[in-house]
């Protein structure tokens, strides 16, 4: 284990403290090593010395904190044994719905794009062959048809447009969310 | 050896060291690591908590070759409370003695 490994373990598991006590608690750590490397000694050796980073946190944080490290099993009442599954279902339940959910907006997004450009493309095509064909015809219904087509699928292409960047938007938001 | 045992153990050969004079984290850390096989990374929460229950006070000293060091001194709280654990472990450890030797 390198000195930036055992510092970020150590720093993650500090993670119920306020940063002021962590960065406190860290600086102890760096200037330890500075200490054992001007004694010429390796930052790998130093970290064996200094042993695991979470048992090291684990006693300035309680066992509380640090538990998803190293479930430790402990002996409880049939009820809370009950309740603590119960939290576990409604996670994995919450998990299962975000995935799909996040696999939906993703479906979404890439199947929008492309109809975006297509629906783009059609009014384009049909703004070109109503300036051809209304001349040709010289009707007024016909130039009205035409405008009025045209201006409708140009519209929903800017609906779908919208919805295209709502889409990506909230996948965007999804994983930032999640990463915290 | 036990952790829980050595817990206990080590903060009475921390308040011992520091009787003598000052140290700083490392020299306290290194000397307890070698001598009671304990993982050094241990030290610095014990020395945390025996600092916020009064026992020490810490003080920085500017170093020539590096950052400056923290360095710990005992109180006269931490001293009494010396006083009494080694008392305890004495007669507690006489006594395990005089189990070994009637098993003898």
């Amino acid at each position: 284990m390198k000195r930036i490994d055992f510092l970020n373990e150590l720093y993650h598991y500090l993670r119920a403290l306020s940063p002021e006590e962590r960065n406190d608690i860290l600086e102890d750590y760096r200037l330890h090593f500075i200490e054992g490397e001007k004694e010429g000694k390796s930052e790998e050796q130093i970290c064996e010395e200094l042993g695991d980073p979470v048992e090291c946190a684990r006693q300035y944080v309680g066992d509380l904190v640090v538990v998803e490290a190293e479930p430790t099993p402990v002996k409880k009442s049939k009820s809370a044994k009950k309740k603590k599954k119960n939290r576990i279902d409604k996670e994995t339940r919450r998990k299962i719905f975000w995935t799909i959910s996040f696999i939906w907006n993703i479906i979404q997004a890439i199947i929008s794009v492309p109809t975006t450009c297509t629906i783009f493309l059609v009014a384009a095509i049909m703004v070109v062959f109503f300036c051809f064909v209304v001349p040709l015809t010289g009707s007024v219904a016909f130039f009205f048809f035409g405008f009025f087509a045209t201006l409708s699928v140009f519209l929903l292409g800017v609906i779908v447009l919208l919805w295209t960047m709502i889409e990506i938007k909230t996948c965007i938001n999804k994983i930032n969310g999640e990463g915290k | 050896m036990n952790t829980q045992f050595k817990k206990g153990v080590l903060e009475l050969c921390a308040l011992t060291a520091l009787t003598t004079g000052d140290l700083y984290g490392y020299e306290l850390a290194d000397m307890l690591g070698k001598k009671i096989t304990v993982s050094e990374g241990s030290v610095y929460p014990m020395l945390k908590r025996l600092q916020n229950e009064g026992y020490f006070e810490t003080y920085l000293i500017e170093s020539s070759t590096g950052p400056a060091r923290k360095y710990y001194r005992i109180t006269q709280q931490g001293l009494d409370r010396q006083r009494v654990l080694q008392e305890q472990w004495c007669e507690f450890t006489e006594q395990v003695n005089s189990f070994f030797q009637e098993a003898e």
